[in-house]
């Protein structure tokens, strides 16, 4: 660094040391300040973990739980049930409309003459 | 250093180490923050929790000054870089609002103030290795560590910050030196 380097960086230095006077905090109030803080973030860190153990306990505790009776029954007795029974209806069967008068309530007879009677069928 | 004064989690760092690099550092924050004492005081203390915790860990292969510029600067451009932002938005903003109020207060500004201008006014990584080197009594190789570049990278920088700042200097020297002399014949 030469002379005009080492006047240079001395009016630069003095310019920051003008803008930077002002109250300074002191070391130990900023360590004890920080301290408090680790020590915080540490004891948020540990009742996080606790919690998350707790609930991973409470899940596997539920998991662990007998359930209702429905839910136990075996699947080869529906099988079974299922094998024998011969009428079955689809569940969406409910939303079909009924209609009040059957259009197939009179089936014609299979063999019945075809020979018109005033217009109409026999 | 003492045994029972090392930290537990960094045990190449003491506490009375840190407390004599106290003041430089606090200086560095304030400037890290664009000097708001509440920014650089709340990031002095991340900075201290970062020490303490371990999760910046000094492993004593450079200064111990070197290190804790380099935990501050990172902690700056990592969680305050928006609030330092912010901050520079909300002062320019109101810099253009008072600017005839300012503009007389340029010409008629001390030296040291021109100074800091014209350092200021500087690209960021100049104005860093500058008040690094000028102000923090580093050399540049340490400098460059706390900034994250190489040392090549930081002569660079060094050297262009140097040549911009004497032109600058000198242009407020004539200028300072003509005001004094139409002054004398007025």
């Amino acid at each position: 660094m030469n002379k005009s380097d080492e006047e240079t960086g001395r009016s630069i230095a003095e310019s920051f040391a003008a803008k930077e006077s002002g109250p300074i905090t002191g070391f130990d109030d900023t360590w004890l300040a920080a301290e408090a803080r680790y020590l915080a973030e540490k004891r948020r860190y540990r009742m996080a973990t606790g919690i998350a153990i707790s609930l991973a306990l409470i899940a596997v505790f539920i998991g662990m739980l007998p359930s209702d009776g429905k839910q136990q029954l075996p699947k080869f007795e529906l099988a079974e049930e299922m094998m024998t029974t011969t009428l079955w209806n689809a569940p969406s069967d409910a939303l079909m409309p009924e209609y009040p008068t059957d259009i197939y309530q009179e089936v014609p007879e299979i063999g019945a003459p075809t020979d018109l009677s005033e217009g109409t069928l026999l | 250093m003492r045994d029972d004064d090392a930290l537990q989690n960094n045990p190449h760092v003491s506490r009375l180490a840190l407390q004599d690099l106290h003041a430089g550092l606090y200086s560095w924050a304030l400037s890290r923050c664009d000097y708001n004492h509440a920014t650089a005081e709340d990031l002095m203390q991340q900075a201290y929790v970062e020490i303490l915790s371990g999760r910046a860990r000094f492993d004593n292969k450079s200064a111990l000054k070197t290190f804790v510029f380099g935990v501050v600067q990172n902690l700056a451009r990592s969680q305050l870089r928006k609030i330092a932002i912010r901050l520079r938005i909300v002062r320019s903003h109101s810099a253009e609002l008072r600017q005839d109020e300012f503009s007389e207060a340029d010409e008629s500004g001390s030296e040291n103030e021109q100074i800091w201008q014209a350092v200021q006014s500087l690209p960021a990584r100049q104005r860093d290795i500058t008040e690094l080197v000028f102000c923090r009594d580093m050399t540049i190789e340490e400098a460059s560590a706390v900034m994250g570049v190489t040392v090549g990278t930081g002569r660079v920088h060094y050297d262009r910050a140097k040549k911009t700042l004497a032109v600058r200097l000198a242009t407020l020297n004539e200028n300072g030196a003509a005001s004094k002399e139409s002054s004398r014949y007025e």
